[in-house]
């Protein structure tokens, strides 16, 4: 007899696809990592690098880090 | 100093691609510690050491590979220091519940993100490569520096682990019918 679905375990089946439970679960895992708003210490990571890049440009003044600390 | 333009272009695309590649990195740098604000602090190091040395990529080369190599021997290094690294963030916890249902995910998310942070590093490195950011076998392989072979055998028993800490002995069961 098989297994039933433990109480949290619905499944939605594709026709044609095996669902995969521990992969649906680690995908959603990273989605809601990945939906995340940007903290603010890697908008100021970024904000140096395109410091660095546009001091690095001729004739273009260097771009000061929106977020200095 | 004087820069070529295509220096510059180059460190441009490599900006471009960092900033595209940090939602991955910030879920793969938490899926690996557990603890949001340290797995923040090992993403951004990644970053600034990847930009420190992006005169060593190779343009046209795998970049998120390059970069999660970066970042996976942060995370080594780091958690050779502290092992703190390998408990459970309760915050995440708390979201997951309050996501999960809405997803109709046949198994509870929160079960799985709480049982990931009990397996080897070697098996949830896998897990999270390929189950949970959707790489090849071939791509996790090359970030973890092993046999395609190794990731097979790990990603199966990182699988069989997850199922003994969500559903019991018998959880097998349920992932024999995916393997």
């Amino acid at each position: 007899m098989a297994k039933e679905p433990t109480s949290q375990a619905r499944k939605t089946n594709r026709p044609g696809t095996a669902f995969d439970p521990v992969s649906a679960a680690l995908q959603q895992l990273h989605r809601a990592v990945a939906s995340e708003e940007m903290p603010e210490d890697f908008l100021r990571i970024l904000s140096e690098i395109d410091a660095k890049i546009a001091a690095a440009k001729p004739g273009i003044a260097a771009a000061k880090p929106s977020h200095p600390q | 100093m004087d820069v070529s333009p295509e220096t510059l272009a180059a460190d441009q695309l490599f900006r471009d691609q960092l900033v595209a590649l940090i939602p991955s990195l910030r879920s793969f740098a938490r899926g690996l510690c557990g603890w949001r604000d340290m797995a923040d602090d090992m993403a951004q190091d990644a970053m600034m050491r990847g930009w420190a040395a992006r005169e060593s990529f190779t343009p046209g080369t795998n970049f998120r590979a390059w970069m999660f190599m970066i970042l996976r021997n942060q995370f080594y290094s780091t958690l050779r220091k502290d092992r703190r690294m390998t408990s459970w963030d309760p915050e995440v916890a708390e979201r997951v519940l309050v996501e999960a249902p809405a997803q109709q995910e046949s198994i509870h998310v929160a079960d799985v993100a709480k049982a990931l942070q009990t397996l080897p590093a070697e098996q949830r490195e896998v897990l999270l490569l390929i189950g949970a950011s959707g790489m090849s076998y071939e791509e996790a392989a090359e970030i973890i520096g092993c046999a395609i072979g190794t990731i097979k055998s790990r990603l199966a028993r990182g699988r069989r682990a997850l199922a003994l800490v969500i559903d019991g002995p018998d959880g097998d069961a349920l992932f024999d019918k995916v393997a």
